[in-house]
């Protein structure tokens, strides 16, 4: 197997507290994670369970209180290396529009690759390259206020890909967005990540977004509790529902209809395989 | 009686200009009182616009709105009182508190009422009680509370005014499963022991699905349909094809509808679905 | 509604003064206002009037938005025309009458000013609509590097435009959600003497200077995200290239100011 790309090795985090002599409580333990490259990896978990923790872990926005975080090999607590880190693995955040720096979207777009020095020419290109990639080239002129919710994602999306870099962290970049929005998102990341072999860890708490991974790691309690295919996790329905999340409606009924005593699988994960296993099932 | 109807509602954005657009257009609609009414519709149908006609808050260009058969707009007046009647909360009211004190943000709608001192402590710590607030947190900043308790204490915020209708606009947005969970029950705890009606706008078709009597439809600017759950959740096709996302249970059993098997329409629950398969097998592969 | 309100009114066309460098319009548009100050006499002033309504007429800009921005300024126009009739007292007295007591030199100066003034604000009113705020701002910048002798920073006064630009708009969304919301809780803000209504305004205030501070705290982080470290060893995608069009735009309010003071030298002021 290939080098992860992001490594965790024993993390645990807390946050300094205020006080002296106080400990607050750890909001991430012993985290042990590879992220590969090419992956397309969600984080699920309820609020306060540790994923976002995880996330601004990854980029150094965060440091270990203990442990070790890897990007490419690279030591996030090692200050120099900040800048390398955060091109290697880019964030997306859960509001969309307290990321948007420039009053017009080509200009947001080219924020990153400016900051990196990068030549006019070349930003000019990248720019254009990520708009079509988010598929946001035709709103390159417009003002980001004036976008749908899922759209200015879009543009958060396409300002990390002008930075080029080899892993994209989205932190809850659904939780705020309608249907329509979410499936913007989703449907551009795993195009992205499909089509141009981006690695990608999506954080969020909608099951139906997870079930599109490749890979879903569960949190719970600042705790890895499940690492695994879709298939695997979320065949453990009542694990799920007793920690608080969702278990997509097909996957519910075959576990239901399994304590009848009928014989369906127990991975079922979406409409169509439902349908199909039904028929079957009904017909023998 | 309705509690609310609406004739002819019509409200049309920068009309005259070229980007005149209809926010609705000749709604009418006629709620019952108790009803618990699921609208749903995706972004820019018109649902924000309609509840925010419902309290008052905008006032439609042409057509009437009745609160208990009367014209809500007959004395301009008395508008404010609309709005202690039919009680708006709006999408993401965690970010309207401002008081120092949970208790002062939640007593805010009932001082603006002019209610006395007594009635509104008895309001605020009613209000309190139905999400789930404990008294300890009423004398905390509503800045120190966690997310979801922020959530609930500006929700105790509009019940303390006693609506007659409660609007609730995407109370469940940007909360994990438990936090929704939290706010449907409360909900339908609320409806049950005040007897109000209550208007609950969502996105989500589960959860309007868990909770409602009745469901109203909205779609480009109109409101296309209002019945029964089941009623509105057998016609999936129609709704899909708006752009909605039905239940993946409901999807399941078109599905199986569409293969020739005699199951019923408007599953819309897990446990509903789970009957109708039993049943099926019952009648032994029910073809 | 608040919502009503444009700001940064930049009028999308395109034109001569759409095309030039943004740093040019800046320095013209600096010039020009030197102009303005400096015509002593009614032909002076008529030559600027001439090239004001050029101008206007250069930059494909509606008269009726150019109107609608002196709208605003009517009152003023007409509070220093009104200071100027009542209290300059030179020239041949026209009407006394009481403590009231109007010269025509007093209604020269009165017309005099009020022509400037409406020259000053068409002018600079036309550098905004035919500028991008981005581009403003890049030229404020340029116009500002100078100023690093003295230890100012020109970029980071540039960046912080640039933010209160972009979030203008999502703050006036926010002031409206806010309004509607405590309204629903029957907050009066209509009615009340003074001290009521400041009152009646913190339960918009409050909410709003909170969720801004939330703002500029995961802007900051999302900022250091995509490498943001200040204007060191940063480049720009888009370079700006004074062309030949500058050039002449240049000269030629050069050409205008030297005229103006041509006539002031030669042809006898008013006063």
């Amino acid at each position: 197997m290939k080098n992860p790309i992001i490594r965790f090795q024993n993390v645990s985090f807390r946050y300094d507290s205020e006080e002296e002599g106080v400990e607050l409580p750890l909001v991430a333990q012993n985290l042990n994670l590879d992220i590969y490259e090419g992956e397309f990896v969600a984080v699920l978990g309820h609020n306060g369970s540790g994923k976002s923790t995880l996330a601004k872990l990854t980029n150094a926005i965060l440091l270990p209180s203990s442990g070790k975080v890897l990007v490419d090999g690279m030591d996030t607590s090692d200050d120099d290396l900040k800048i390398k880190i955060r091109q290697t693995v880019g964030m997306v955040f859960q509001n969309p529009d307290n990321q948007i720096v420039a009053t017009i979207v080509e200009e947001d777009v080219a924020f990153g690759p400016e900051n990196l020095g990068v030549e006019p020419e070349e930003i000019r290109r990248r720019v254009d390259e990520s708009l079509k990639a988010v598929g946001m080239y035709e709103f390159r002129k417009r003002e980001p206020h004036r976008l749908s919710g899922g759209q200015k994602q879009r543009v958060a999306i396409a300002g990390i890909i002008a930075m080029m870099p080899r892993c994209i962290v989205l932190d809850e970049p659904t939780a705020m967005l309608d249907p329509r929005g979410r499936q913007e998102v989703m449907s551009t990341m795993l195009k992205l990540n499909r089509e141009m072999g981006m690695t990608v860890v999506f954080i969020t708490h909608f099951m139906d977004e997870a079930v599109k991974a490749d890979r879903v790691v569960v949190m719970d309690d600042a705790e890895i509790i499940m690492d695994g295919k879709p298939k695997e996790v979320f065949k453990q329905v009542e694990k799920l529902e007793k920690i608080g999340l969702d278990v997509p409606q097909p996957t519910k009924l075959a576990q239901l209809c399994r304590r009848e005593g009928y014989d369906l699988p127990d991975d079922i994960l979406d409409v169509y395989e439902c349908i199909e296993k039904l028929t079957a099932f009904l017909e023998e | 009686m309705s509690v609310i109807k609406t004739e002819n509602l019509t409200h049309i954005y920068n009309r005259g200009t070229p980007f005149q657009m209809a926010a609705i257009e000749n709604v009418n609609i006629e709620i019952e009182k108790g009803e618990l009414v699921g609208i749903i519709g995706h972004t820019g149908s018109g649902k924000s616009t309609l509840i925010q006609h419902l309290n008052g808050l905008l006032k439609p260009e042409s057509g009437r709105i009745y609160l208990d058969g009367e014209d809500i707009w007959a004395d301009k007046s008395k508008i404010r009182n609309v709005r202690f009647k039919v009680g708006l909360c709006f999408q993401y009211p965690e970010y309207q508190l401002f008081e120092e004190t949970v208790y002062k943000d939640i007593a805010f709608g009932p001082s603006n009422m002019g209610l006395s001192e007594d009635e509104i402590d008895k309001r605020v710590r009613e209000a309190a009680l139905f999400v789930g607030l404990k008294e300890e947190y009423l004398d905390k900043s509503p800045f120190d509370l966690s997310g979801g308790e922020k959530r609930r204490a500006a929700i105790a915020g509009v019940m303390a005014m006693r609506p007659e209708v409660l609007i609730m606009d995407e109370p469940t947005a940007g909360l994990d499963p438990k936090g929704r969970d939290r706010i449907l029950s409360m909900l339908r705890e609320y409806r049950e022991e005040t007897e109000s009606t209550v208007l609950l706008v969502s996105h989500s078709m589960e959860d309007v699905a868990k909770l409602a009597t009745k469901v109203l439809v909205m779609n480009n600017s109109h409101a296309v349909m209002y019945g029964d759950v089941a009623e509105i959740y057998s016609k999936g096709d129609e709704l899909s094809k708006m752009g909605l996302n039905v239940p993946q249970i409901t999807r399941v059993f078109m599905g199986l509808r569409a293969r020739g098997f005699d199951v019923s329409e408007g599953i819309y629950t897990v446990e509903q679905g789970l009957k109708e398969i039993i049943r099926l097998k019952k009648e032994s592969g029910g073809k | 509604m608040i919502k009503d309100i444009t700001i940064g009114q930049y009028f999308p066309a395109d034109s001569f003064l759409h095309r030039l460098d943004p740093r040019t319009k800046l320095v013209m548009t600096f010039v020009f206002i030197v102009t303005v100050f400096v015509s002593k006499n009614f032909f002076n002033l008529g030559l600027v009037c001439l090239v004001v309504v050029a101008a206007v007429a250069v930059s494909k800009v509606p008269a009726k938005i150019i109107f609608k921005s002196l709208k605003a300024i009517t009152a003023l126009v007409i509070f220093t025309a009104a200071i100027n009739i009542f209290f300059v007292e030179t020239g041949n007295t026209l009407i006394k009458y009481g403590f009231i007591h109007i010269t025509d030199g007093g209604v020269y100066t009165a017309i005099f000013v009020a022509i400037r003034i409406i020259c000053l604000i068409i002018s600079s009113s036309l550098l905004t609509y035919t500028t991008t705020p981005t581009m403003l701002t890049d030229a404020i910048e340029w116009s500002m590097k100078p100023l690093k002798f003295v230890k100012i920073n020109s970029h980071y006064i540039a960046m912080i435009m640039t933010i209160a630009l972009r979030f203008i708009p999502t703050l006036i969304d926010e002031i409206d959600r806010i309004m509607s919301a405590q309204k629903a809780r029957g907050a009066d803000m209509e009615t009340g003497n003074f001290l009521q209504r400041i009152k009646a305004m913190i339960p918009i205030f409050v909410p709003l200077l909170v969720s801004s501070f939330r703002r500029a705290y995961e802007l900051a982080f999302a900022m250091e995200c995509r490498c943001y470290s200040g204007g060191e060893g940063r480049t720009r995608m888009k370079q700006m290239k004074f062309k030949g069009r500058d050039f002449a735009a240049g000269f030629a309010v050069a050409a205008i100011l030297a005229g103006v003071i041509a006539l002031n030298v030669f042809v006898a002021p008013v006063m």
